[in-house]
């Protein structure tokens, strides 16, 4: 019968996978397409805040001027949403 | 033009997302992930007033899966009245919406501290995100 390792010490450092371009302009236009359909803030002030810091932090990933253009995109589509509420 | 409202309403359900009421300039609206699925419902403010109150509730108080019955219920909000009991309503909504705010801040700092602490790259952040948002419509929706 297998043992499990209760006191196996300190856990290793956990290493970031390779990141996937693909997957992320996928992830960033989906919010941007949100943010450009929508009326009023499609999400809470906390949530806004939080996809406002993840934003730039994922389109730094993809080809720099491509990553430019989606930020000031998004940027320009929350300010559009704010000036509603 | 009965059935097509409530179609769309339905699509909205199922697409799922932020829900939220608003009783503007006469207007009450409701919305779904900041798209307008209900409008055009005027009322004076007294009424709208009350009525968005009484949606919001009914946003807060539970999921809604089935767009007949949640139009339904929609549909019937107190009848407003000069009764002290209709103000403590929107007040007590109003109250009851800041709460829930104040607990989803505080479940975002918390997650926060969490991708501090295993130090998760903003991809794996995004993966975490998206999987909390399906998760929720999941539980908004019911």
């Amino acid at each position: 019968m297998s043992r499990l390792p209760l006191f196996r010490g300190t856990r290793g450092e956990a290493t970031p996978g390779p990141s996937d371009p693909a997957y992320i302009r996928k992830s960033l236009i989906r919010l941007l397409r949100l943010a450009r359909e929508a009326q009023i803030m499609p999400w809470s002030e906390s949530e806004t805040e939080s996809w406002e810091k993840l934003f730039p932090a994922l389109a730094a990933s993809l080809p720099a001027e491509e990553a430019a253009e989606l930020i000031a995109e998004f940027k320009t589509e929350l300010e559009r949403l704010r000036s509603t509420d | 033009m009965e059935a097509a409202r409530v179609e769309a309403l339905q699509a909205a359900l199922d697409r799922g997302g932020r829900r939220e009421a608003r009783f503007e300039r006469g207007e009450l609206r409701l919305y779904e992930s900041g798209v307008v699925v209900l409008d055009k419902i005027y009322l004076d403010e007294a009424a709208g007033r009350l009525a968005e109150a009484y949606w919001r509730w009914l946003l807060l108080s539970g999921p809604a899966r089935e767009a007949e019955r949640f139009a339904s219920d929609l549909r019937r909000p107190p009848a407003p009245s000069d009764v002290p009991a209709a103000a403590q309503f929107i007040e007590r909504v109003a109250t009851l919406a800041e709460e829930v705010a104040a607990i989803e801040v505080d479940e975002r700092a918390l997650n926060e501290v969490l991708y501090g602490l295993y130090r998760l790259a903003p991809e794996e952040r995004n993966l975490v995100e998206n999987e909390l948002g399906r998760r929720n419509v999941l539980t908004e929706s019911g």
